[in-house]
Formats: structure tokens, C-alpha cells, sequence
């Protein structure tokens, strides 16, 4: 068997791949990639099907040492990122060979990274996903939030190496200043004139006290037109919600699936992952679709 | 697409995108309730539906990428849904000596500790749906006296077992969150196994009295993994 040896497991490194639906219902949200078009992009570097799971990587990268030959491929932030202490670069496949060690620093132009492998991952699958979960023991108990000594089984897949790269223009566009596309919210209408006017205008960031669950967004403060007493609402990745003390709540991958706080806005699937890559107290800005 | 049924119900449609729907129902409808009708639509399998949230007032669909509107609004229609109204009922001890937040329960609801929980006793509480997190139940049926808000803030850390209320809800935090509801009491069984989520302890409908238990009861009952089921 094949495997991957953590030397060093970064901040939250886990295993995700496009998610576990059908269990919404029971408050288990769909979960998986926090920034999907970045672990498409290297799956697809690798030939590996879209949806299958990829290593993500949050703010800071792993140390990982190659027990075979493997073919890579790295998307995402940049965690300047080597081989050997050779830098190598992103969006590209890679051939790596064995006892090869991957490392890196902290991201820029962003805060996850993907690291795709080609091939499978020889790991039980919970409810049809392989992805961590980080509200409950799906998928975490058995190691996918990965510790340092960890080794991570890979069926190498039989596609030969093939040379892929991803344009500059097809990359999602982390460099550039974020500016997130939002719709009205079903509550929307409950906000008074100058908290809709802090919405689309103002510039937000994101608090440190943010995880896979939520993005405390901070920089404003909104209020109501009047006293909120609502019943709990379906919620799902991407709404945002406004608690009454007036600091608006992003629901992310791992977040609730019903909450009693007005749904004031939704940033739309296309566009999460882009947000997802904004690093805390970073200043951003919404703009409001019509 | 403005409106589809389900079953005989009708609903509005309004769209996040052009798979996440949100329904609203034309009218309430009667013995039957919307939690019901997700749980309904989730065993039901269909191949158009990825996911489905139901709570009192709205349901949440997350269609699949490559269904025709035609075959979703088949088989939404084509939906058996259960009225008997046949239900479980189950006791659920609480230590109320474990809530933490009893002073702001008096200031929000003018009721002091002692009335509250033996109003809370008297209640009769129903499963209204789950949702927001793993196992999280919503039950319904709390007298308007002991209704208040949820916190203005929510707070980062609520420890599994806590027993709480929020608006007109009450329920329990099965595992670790945040959480925005005020916490009265805790509750020492298993309500919740991760690994066999598919077959719930309790479904919608199901009815509940409190019990008040000691802190000697509790931390015997604590020391133990007793799932509701076993201990009813």
C-alpha cells in the first residue's frame, strides 16, 4: 500500500471531497471543500474525477513525506510551496518521487490550499463521503483531521503521467481585492435604510473566532427596523445571518441547517469559495446583485 | 417556477438558485406538519431531491443539478404522506440545577426559577423537527409565559446534553456549539448516535414530559451511556 507520512500536519489540514447530502434534514449540514472550483481544478490536474477527496489545507501548509512515486497536483492559496526545499509551483501536475518531502509556510492570496493525489484514497467512507466533518465524530475519529505521524493510504490510480497545467486566466481569482456578490435575503426587509446602505457599501472583515461552521463578520454594525422574534428558518452555506446584536454570521460548509436569526442576504454557491479564501481581519466588500 | 405541490399541498417557490428552493406553504395544512413532509420526502428517496430541511413555517430543497422540472414536480406530487398521527412517548429527565443561564431566564420571562420549572413540568412538548445541529430537537409546546427571546448574542461555546430554550422552542444541544438559546437544565441520556443517523431515537410527532431529576440522579445517570429509548 501507498501512503503519505504527516511530518508535520499545518493548523486544520483534513480530508474533504464534494460533500455528504441527504442528511440536512437531521441538522448534519452537506459539508466538503470549503473552496470547490480550487480541488476541482486539482483533480483535475491529477485525472482523478471530479468530487473525489483532496487534502485541504487551511492557513498554514503540511510537511508530507512520499512513501511511493506519486502524481501531484497543488491549487488554491499560495503556501509557498517545496520539494525538498525546491520550490514548486501551483496548478500544474507534478511527478513526485519517493521519500520526497512537500512543505510550506503560511498561504497569501488566500488561506486553503488543495493538495490532489492521483489515484484513491484507501479510507472508509461515512454516509457516501470521505469529508471531515468538524460538528461531530463523522470522519474524525479515524484521522481525517490529520495529526502529525499520520499516514494517509492511497491506491495509486494507473494513468500515466501526463504534463496539465491550468491557465492564469482559468484560476480562481485569489489575487485580486474581494469583492463578494450578495442577494436579498428572505428577511432582508427587516433592516432599517442605513444598515442595507452598510451592507453593500461598507467594508467588512472576517473575526479570527471564524471556522468551518460560521465567518463572524465584523466592521459594522446593522439593526432592525423593528423588535426580531422569528421562528427557526432552513439555513444553508452562503446565507448570511444577522444576530440581534447587529454583527452578521456567514453560515459556511460545516454550519447549522436552521436558525432563528434573519437571513438578511446570501452570497451565491458560485462565489463562497471565493470568500471562503478571505483571511481573517482581510477588508473586503459586498456588492449588492438587483 | 412559481408554485408546485406536494401531495395535495400546495407551495410557493423561491429561489436561492436554480437548485436550492425555498417553499412556502399557500396555507398551513392540517394534520400534517412541514418537518413531516421533509421526512416524508427524505425516505421517499427521489431521485430529483440531494437534500431537504424542514422546519414550522418553510421547506428547503436542494435539487439535483440535472433534473428536469417536469420529473421534480412528478414525483413531489406523487408524495404519500402519514396522517394517522400515530406517535412515541417518552420521558426526558433534566437536571435544571445545571443551567447556567437562570438570571437572564428570570429577567426575560418575569418568572422566577421555581414556577418556571414547575410550568416546564407541566408542558406537553413535541418533537417539532430537527435541524440546526446534529440531533438538535426542536420541541414545541412551551407555554407562552415561558417564551422569550433568543440571546442577542450567541455564545461560542454550549456543552452537549445542555437543555435550553429559544423563542418558541425548546430543545437539546447534543453536541458542542455555539449556540444563542438559554440554557435551563441538562439532560444526561443519548438522544443522538452519529452512526446510525438515518434510524432516529425519536421522529416527528413524538411527545415528551420532563422529568426533574437531582445531581445525584444526573451523575449516575451521566457516568453511563443510556440512549432514550433504553431508559423509556
Amino acid at each position: 500500500m501507498s501512503y503519505l507520512l504527516f511530518k508535520k500536519p499545518g493548523i486544520f489540514t483534513s480530508i474533504q471531497d464534494n460533500g455528504r447530502p441527504g442528511l440536512s434534514f437531521y441538522g448534519i449540514s452537506k459539508g466538503g471543500y470549503m473552496d470547490p472550483n480550487s480541488a476541482d481544478l486539482a483533480n483535475k490536474l491529477v485525472g482523478n474525477k471530479k468530487g473525489s477527496p483532496v487534502i485541504e489545507c487551511s492557513y498554514t501548509a503540511p510537511t508530507i513525506e512520499f512513501g511511493k512515486n506519486f502524481i501531484i497536483a497543488l491549487s488554491g492559496a499560495d503556501m509557498n510551496w517545496t520539494i525538498d526545499k525546491n520550490p514548486i509551483p501551483r496548478y500544474t501536475s507534478l511527478y513526485v518521487r519517493k521519500g520526497s518531502i512537500l512543505s510550506g509556510s503560511s498561504g497569501h492570496q488566500g488561506i486553503r490550499a488543495y493538495i490532489a493525489i492521483q489515484g484513491s484514497m484507501d479510507l472508509p467512507k461515512v454516509y457516501n463521503s470521505y469529508s471531515h466533518y468538524s460538528r461531530c465524530d463523522i470522519n474524525g475519529e479515524n484521522g481525517l483531521i490529520l495529526k502529525k505521524g499520520d499516514k494517509l493510504p492511497i491506491k495509486k490510480g494507473k494513468s500515466k503521467w501526463q504534463f496539465r497545467f491550468v491557465s492564469d486566466e482559468e484560476r480562481p481569482p485569489l489575487s485580486k481585492k474581494k469583492i463578494i456578490p450578495i442577494h436579498r435575503g428572505p428577511e432582508w426587509h427587516l433592516l432599517n435604510q442605513h444598515s442595507k446602505e452598510s451592507m453593500m457599501k461598507a467594508h467588512w472583515s472576517i473575526s479570527t473566532n471564524s471556522d468551518r461552521m460560521g465567518a463572524n463578520l465584523t466592521g459594522h454594525t446593522i439593526s432592525f427596523r423593528n423588535e426580531i422574534n422569528m421562528d427557526s428558518v432552513p439555513v444553508f452555506p452562503g446565507i448570511i445571518q444577522a444576530p440581534i446584536d447587529g454583527s452578521p454570521i456567514v453560515v459556511l460548509q460545516d454550519g447549522q441547517t436552521a436558525g432563528g436569526y434573519p437571513r438578511i442576504a446570501f452570497i451565491p454557491q458560485e462565489s463562497l469559495g471565493l470568500f471562503n479564501q478571505i483571511r481573517p481581519q482581510e477588508a473586503f466588500s459586498f456588492y449588492l446583485v438587483l | 417556477m412559481k408554485s408546485l405541490h406536494i401531495n395535495d399541498i400546495k407551495f410557493s417557490v423561491h429561489l436561492y438558485s436554480e437548485q436550492i428552493l425555498r417553499l412556502l406553504p399557500s396555507k398551513i395544512p392540517l394534520n400534517v406538519s412541514l418537518p413531516l413532509i421533509a421526512e416524508t420526502i427524505l425516505q421517499a428517496s427521489l431521485s430529483s431531491i440531494e437534500n431537504i430541511v424542514g422546519t414550522k413555517t418553510e421547506l428547503l430543497l436542494f435539487v439535483h443539478g440535472n433534473t428536469d422540472k417536469s420529473t421534480l414536480r412528478k414525483e413531489l406530487k406523487s408524495i404519500e404522506i402519514d396522517r394517522s398521527g400515530l406517535t412515541n412517548h417518552f420521558v426526558l429527565p433534566i437536571c435544571f440545577n445545571k443551567g447556567t443561564d437562570w438570571n437572564s431566564i428570570e429577567d426575560l420571562s418575569g418568572v422566577a426559577k421555581a414556577t418556571f420549572i414547575d410550568q416546564i413540568l407541566k408542558s406537553n412538548l413535541s418533537l417539532a423537527m430537527y435541524g440546526f445541529l446534529p440531533g438538535f430537537m426542536y420541541l414545541d409546546g412551551l407555554a407562552e409565559t415561558l417564551q422569550i427571546l433568543r440571546k442577542t448574542k450567541p455564545v461560542k461555546k454550549v456543552n452537549p446534553g445542555s437543555f435550553a430554550i429559544g423563542g418558541p422552542y425548546a430543545g437539546i444541544y447534543n453536541i458542542e456549539s455555539p449556540g444563542g438559546w438559554h440554557v435551563i437544565g441538562h439532560c444526561p441520556l443519548q438522544l443522538f448516535n452519529a452512526a446510525s443517523i438515518l434510524s432516529p431515537f425519536v421522529n416527528i410527532g413524538d411527545t415528551f414530559t420532563l422529568k426533574q431529576i437531582s445531581i445525584a440522579e444526573w451523575k449516575s445517570l451521566n457516568a453511563e451511556t443510556v440512549n432514550i429509548k433504553d431508559y423509556n
